[in-house]
């Protein structure tokens, strides 16, 4: 005659009908004539059929097309150091990323005043007629084009990160998810077009940004709130808009300070 | 010699059309099983690519005594616990004490009390299996995942996560146990309640 002890090291086969014909014979039987272990694997039994009420929120067809995509880009950062771009930031709150992104952005202002402004200021009289060429000089037009893509992009997910939970609720988002698939449609030819080495940081921000874009394309309103907040989260971990920001700081400090007049056109 | 077995010994070759198509075999469920790890999508995502990167590194070590699932599945587990550690040292969500269930149960009631509306709802429900599963131990969850979402025999889950076959059963009973005692007062709700 099985003991309470053994019936309950076989609850888990049993639960899981992994238990031989026999042994499981034995195991009913102890469970006819004991109550106590009967409710107890009872109790078990309902668990798992809460647990089956379980569904998991998948990733649609977009993403699973430029799954590939992805990984064979990380691949080749493998492959080649040179190319490897790792973004490991420091665990910290929100806000230091912001007051981080804040003090950036100032030393950018104060150093592009104190030596790109004096020497504008100091030659005025200098005909330069590279100036007025309203295509900068060493920025090619892919670079530019990118530099575009991410103002839209990001514009587009600070709109998004700062609705409140009503707005979640009350408006719906076929604006911003009609602008995210054209700017989807952007990326795949501007991930072609980007293929100097010194554009590679832009290329894998642009691959950062499409993935966030393909989640905010696919949000379905009914869904509501979770899942608008996770996408607000994936923009809040992968700090995608800081990322932005040092980007565009980046490619400002490359130009030559005539282009510096050129203010980048935002199209929503 | 497998059409799978094929496809890992011209990707040990060299052959990138073959990685990939291994790739494209296996990613969804790497990705669900990540998923089912760390409960939301940006993490399933880094961590799938994570595990594929370290496939496609550790490839010319593959000697074909293991399954490609079963290897894979290693190293998505390995990948997830490692992740949910570093994510614990910041924030510890879940408690290794049997003992302080009843709090965090007692916790979850009061919630749905004073919101009864809310506690039918489908949404509320997935919010809390998914709270009940952060409450597991990494290796706890890792067993009942494999085992309940992933239907992997008992064996093979202690093949995957190289552990004994009886610790596979010991982390899976006290899986169950924890998340009986979050999800209790759910039985009445979902007219599961024993008459």
């Amino acid at each position: 005659m099985m003991t309470c002890e053994q019936s309950r090291e076989l609850f888990i086969e049993a639960l899981y009908d992994e238990l031989p014909i026999d042994v499981k014979r034995e195991f009913d039987q102890h469970l006819v004539s004991c109550a106590k272990c009967a409710t107890d694997f009872q109790n078990m039994k309902t668990t798992l059929k809460i647990m089956d009420q379980r569904s998991r929120t998948e990733p649609d067809q977009a993403y699973w097309n430029s799954y590939w995509d992805r990984l064979s880009s990380k691949i080749a950062e493998e492959r080649d150091p040179s190319k490897k771009f790792t973004w490991r930031p420091a665990r910290l709150p929100a806000w230091a990323y912001g007051i981080a992104a804040m003090f950036l952005i100032a030393m950018g202002i104060y150093l592009g005043r104190t030596y790109f402004g004096q020497h504008e200021l100091s030659q005025p009289e200098i005909e330069h007629p590279i100036a007025t060429n309203p295509v900068p000089l060493i920025e090619d037009s892919t670079t530019t084009q990118a530099l575009v893509y991410l103002e839209r992009s990001k514009n587009l997910l600070i709109g998004f990160a700062n609705r409140s939970e009503d707005e979640s609720t009350s408006r719906d988002l076929s604006h911003q998810q009609e602008v995210s698939r054209r700017l989807i449609q952007q990326a795949s030819m501007l991930k072609t077009a980007l293929n100097k080495p010194d554009q590679q940081l832009m290329r894998q921000l642009i691959l950062d940004l499409e993935v966030i874009l393909l989640q905010l394309a696919n949000i379905e309103v009914k869904r509501g709130i979770p899942a608008v907040e996770l996408v607000k989260k994936g923009i809040d971990q992968k700090s995608i808009l800081l990322k932005i920001n040092l980007e565009e700081m980046r490619a400002m400090a490359r130009r030559p300070s005539a282009s510096s007049d050129k203010k980048i056109r935002t199209t929503l | 010699m497998t059409d799978e077995q094929v496809l890992i010994t011209q990707a040990q070759r060299g052959d990138p059309e073959a990685f990939r198509e291994l790739v494209e075999r296996s990613k969804i469920n790497v990705y669900r099983l990540a998923y089912d790890l760390t409960g939301n999508h940006h993490d399933a995502e880094d961590l799938s690519q994570e595990v594929f990167v370290k496939a496609y590194r550790g490839l010319p070590n593959f000697r074909g005594n293991a399954k490609w699932s079963t290897w894979l599945y290693r190293i998505t587990t390995n990948a997830c616990i490692d992740h949910r550690r570093s994510q614990s040292r910041t924030t510890m969500e879940y408690k290794d004490d049997l003992g302080d269930d009843e709090t965090t149960s007692e916790h979850n009631h009061r919630h749905s009390v004073l919101n009864p509306d809310r506690s039918v709802e489908a949404g509320m429900i997935q919010e809390n299996i998914e709270r009940a599963l952060s409450r597991l131990a990494p290796q706890e969850r890792s067993v009942f995942v494999l085992r309940h979402y992933h239907d992997l025999p008992l064996k093979e889950i202690a093949e995957t996560m190289k552990i004994a076959e009886g610790t596979v059963k010991s982390y899976l009973f006290r899986a169950l146990q924890r998340l009986q005692r979050e999800l209790a007062f759910y039985k009445k709700d979902l007219g599961l309640e024993e008459q």
